[in-house]
């Protein structure tokens, strides 16, 4: 089971598209779902969420149209693997991990999605996997100096373990990592 | 049951079982014998006879432990090879390469997901076979099928993977788990001790339960062998070439056979018009070319047609058959009946029309309720019949008044005639009434004589319907009492205080009880027990619901729509 993990497109208000060499992995028929962290700007880029599969979640970004009701946070259970889905930007201090671990607790996940800090990074704490598909065009960010990696991730649920491909785009070619994480007995 | 003398060939009124295979000199001849008797019906060993004439198995049954061992290693490296698990250890753990998304050659999650949407197919059909019956509701059985059939479809690949294959396995898997479950049972039951330890070892490795996918792959692989040409489509050069350009309106049959399947039933047609004018002529009429029934028939070798117990009888037939030439012959000539009353008589005119040399022609009369589905249920096509007129109080016993009593006279002379032997057996008082009534009826009220036709044929139906019902039936009271009878046994075996004894007693007479569905003897007029003398032991069997059916019979009548 593949879930797509992306978000903070900004567009077309920071970036104009998603690089064409994203483009070409993400093809359809692949991911069961598609989970966004937010910031998606427009109704265009939500559509081409819809092509890659007919599953697709999204929550709110600070960016997104208020009308559109996004939730702010949201939790899919794939396989065994609680999946809470949170833009971030609420959680303040911005990206602070105890505070992330706090909501994962109150959401009671396995896995919890964060965008908001613009960089691509999956962390194990406390029995906890947290991950964060950075953002999908590499727009520029307030919180951030220098340029931003164009980047999302991909999780592989399996029955007990969960694969995450981290795909960033640096120097203009796509790079991968792979981050497995085991559910632990306890939780 | 099982013969502890070693004798050429088994008989085939005895059952035929796990220590026959052993003991016996076998051969296509033998089991055809055996086959066609009925004699696997209630035997543990028929996945064996099945391996046998499939040539999965040699008949010399030294070999058998190295052919399924080497069956079985060959199912596992197929399995390996086809079945791809990207996250499998071998392949290249470079996330560069070895990643859901790239585009690499050597990625194997490329043929991961090629495999995905016959996955998906294969998983759907699978999901809905038989669903009737709890066996096939299982996870594991259900994941074993997908995969048998995942990797048939792949190693098959110009065959590849189409709907009603599944049908054709799932009998099979069927057949090997009850056969495993059979020998473990006869082998608590020490069934066995005719046997050497060699030879068991030989049949311990042949009802191996661990092995059940394994050997149910070899055994479907052997049955498409021959099926698989009624799944394969039209040859690409053909139908890149188009040969016939397609007329606006053009009805299927009026097309030109481009496979083999086609073909087939182009030969379906032809057959029906020889051997049953009338019928084709019906079927023409209506437009309903062969090509709409008989492509189930030969792709599902009437999966969809009968309960599963008769299928399973029909199939020791047809598999058989397999071996053979001609095989697409044979299968024409089975078609001609779908759905039918009773598969016993249905096989041996199958058996007939295939080489009437060889086989004679069963005395029972076949019946064509082209309107009723085999379990009884009215067919949906049904309503193309013309409504029978109902007279339901005419059909009451014979206190009516006269002229009703002659009227009566045929419906129930034909339904004897149904139930009995037809050809030679009517004698007695009732016979030459019925020679006087083709004179008299249609003089005296034709129409009424049309009605009395339709209500007779309306009552052999019925009486087909309900035949086959007794036939599971009896079946069933059968296995029950076995069941029974076995427990019984094991209490007694316990202790042997009185409480013991008087449980078992009980369940004995509650078998007996059981067994007496089949065999209550019915109160007949005399001519009947006349005629019972020529009647073979599976007639008799059948004689005392025949009572019953009247009153059935009268009771649907009734609820029939009236015109």
């Amino acid at each position: 089971m593949l879930v797509l993990l992306i978000g903070d497109f900004n567009m077309p208000h920071r970036s104009a598209n998603i690089s064409p060499k994203f483009r070409k992995l993400l093809v359809p028929n692949k991911m069961q779902h598609v989970l966004c962290t937010g910031n998606l700007c427009s109704r265009e880029t939500f559509d081409y969420l819809r092509t890659l599969s007919s599953d697709v979640h999204v929550v709110k970004g600070e960016f997104d149209d208020e009308t559109l009701k996004y939730p702010d946070t949201k939790v899919v259970t794939v396989g065994q693997f609680r999946i809470g889905v949170c833009h971030g930007h609420q959680i303040i201090p911005w990206g602070d991990s105890r505070m992330l671990e706090l909501l994962a607790r109150q959401l009671d996940v396995d896995i919890l999605v964060t965008g908001n800090s613009y960089e691509c990074n999956a962390v194990e704490k406390s029995g906890r996997f947290f991950v964060d598909p950075g953002s999908a065009t590499g727009s520029f960010s307030v919180n951030k100096t220098g340029p931003v990696t164009p980047s999302f991730a991909l999780l592989d649920v399996q029955a007990d373990n969960v694969v995450t491909y981290l795909y960033r785009l640096i120097d203009d070619a796509v790079k991968v990592d792979r981050i497995i994480y085991k559910k632990s007995k306890s939780t | 049951m099982s013969t502890s003398k070693v004798v050429p060939t088994p008989s085939t009124t005895l059952s035929f079982d796990a220590t026959s295979l052993i003991k016996y000199k076998l051969s296509d001849e033998v089991l055809a014998k055996v086959a066609a008797s009925g004699s696997l019906r209630s035997s543990s060993c028929r996945s064996a006879v099945w391996r046998l004439v499939l040539r999965c198995l040699p008949y010399e049954t030294k070999d058998w432990e190295v052919t399924l061992s080497r069956s079985r290693n060959l199912y596992r490296t197929l399995k390996e090879k086809h079945l791809v698990d990207p996250h499998d250890k071998k392949f290249s753990q470079d996330p560069e390469l070895n990643n859901p998304l790239a585009s690499t050659e050597q990625n194997p999650w490329n043929t991961f997901f090629e495999d995905n949407d016959l996955r998906d197919i294969i998983g759907k059909d699978v999901s809905r076979t038989f669903p009737e019956i709890e066996f096939f509701q299982n996870g594991n059985i259900r994941q074993m099928m997908s995969e048998i059939l995942l990797i048939y479809a792949k190693e098959h690949r110009y065959v590849k993977y189409r709907q009603g294959m599944h049908e054709i396995l799932a009998p099979l898997i069927f057949v090997i788990y009850l056969d495993n479950e059979g020998f473990l049972h006869a082998k608590e039951n020490d069934e066995l001790k005719t046997l050497t330890v060699e030879e068991e070892d030989i049949l311990n490795c042949l009802f191996c339960k661990e092995y059940l996918e394994q050997d149910s792959y070899t055994l479907f692989c052997a049955v498409m062998l021959e099926v698989s040409r009624w799944y394969e489509d039209p040859a690409p050069s053909e139908t890149s070439k188009q040969p016939m350009p397609k007329e606006p309106y053009m009805r299927v049959q009026d097309s030109v056979p481009s496979s083999r399947l086609m073909e087939d039933l182009v030969d379906i047609g032809n057959l029906l018009q020889d051997i049953d004018p009338t019928l084709a002529k019906h079927l023409s009429s209506l437009d309903i070319p062969p090509q709409l029934y008989g492509l189930r028939w030969l792709r599902l070798l009437f999966g969809r047609e009968m309960p599963l117990h008769d299928l399973l009888f029909l199939w020791d037939v047809l598999l058989i058959d397999l071996l053979t030439s001609d095989y697409g012959g044979c299968l024409q000539y089975l078609m001609r009946y779908p759905p039918i009353a009773d598969i016993d008589s249905f096989v041996k005119l199958a058996r007939h029309y295939r080489n009437p040399k060889k086989n004679a022609k069963p005395d029972v009369k076949l019946n064509n309720f082209s309107h009723i589905t085999v379990s009884g249920s009215s067919h949906p096509n049904r309503t193309q019949r013309p409504q029978r007129p109902v007279a339901p109080s005419k059909a009451r016993p014979e206190l009516e008044s006269p002229p009703t009593i002659l009227a009566l006279a045929p419906v129930l002379q034909k339904m004897k005639n149904t139930i009995r032997d037809r050809s030679n057996t009517v004698s007695g008082p009732s016979s030459p009434r019925r020679s006087h009534e083709p004179q008299r009826e249609p003089i005296r009220t034709p129409q009424n004589n049309d009605n009395w036709t339709r209500e007779v044929q309306m009552m052999e139906e019925q009486v087909s319907t309900l035949q086959t019902r007794l036939n599971e039936q009896d079946m069933m009271c059968c296995q029950i009492s076995k069941a029974l009878e076995v427990c019984a046994e094991d209490v007694r075996n316990a202790k042997s205080s009185e409480q013991c004894d008087a449980l078992a007693q009980t369940i004995l007479e509650l078998s007996k009880t059981l067994l007496s569905i089949k065999t209550v003897p019915v109160n007949q007029s005399p001519s009947k027990n006349g005629k019972n003398g020529n009647v073979d032991e599976k007639q008799k069997l059948r004689d005392p619901p025949q009572i019953r059916h009247i009153n059935e019979m009268i009771d649907m009548t009734s609820k029939r729509p009236q015109i």
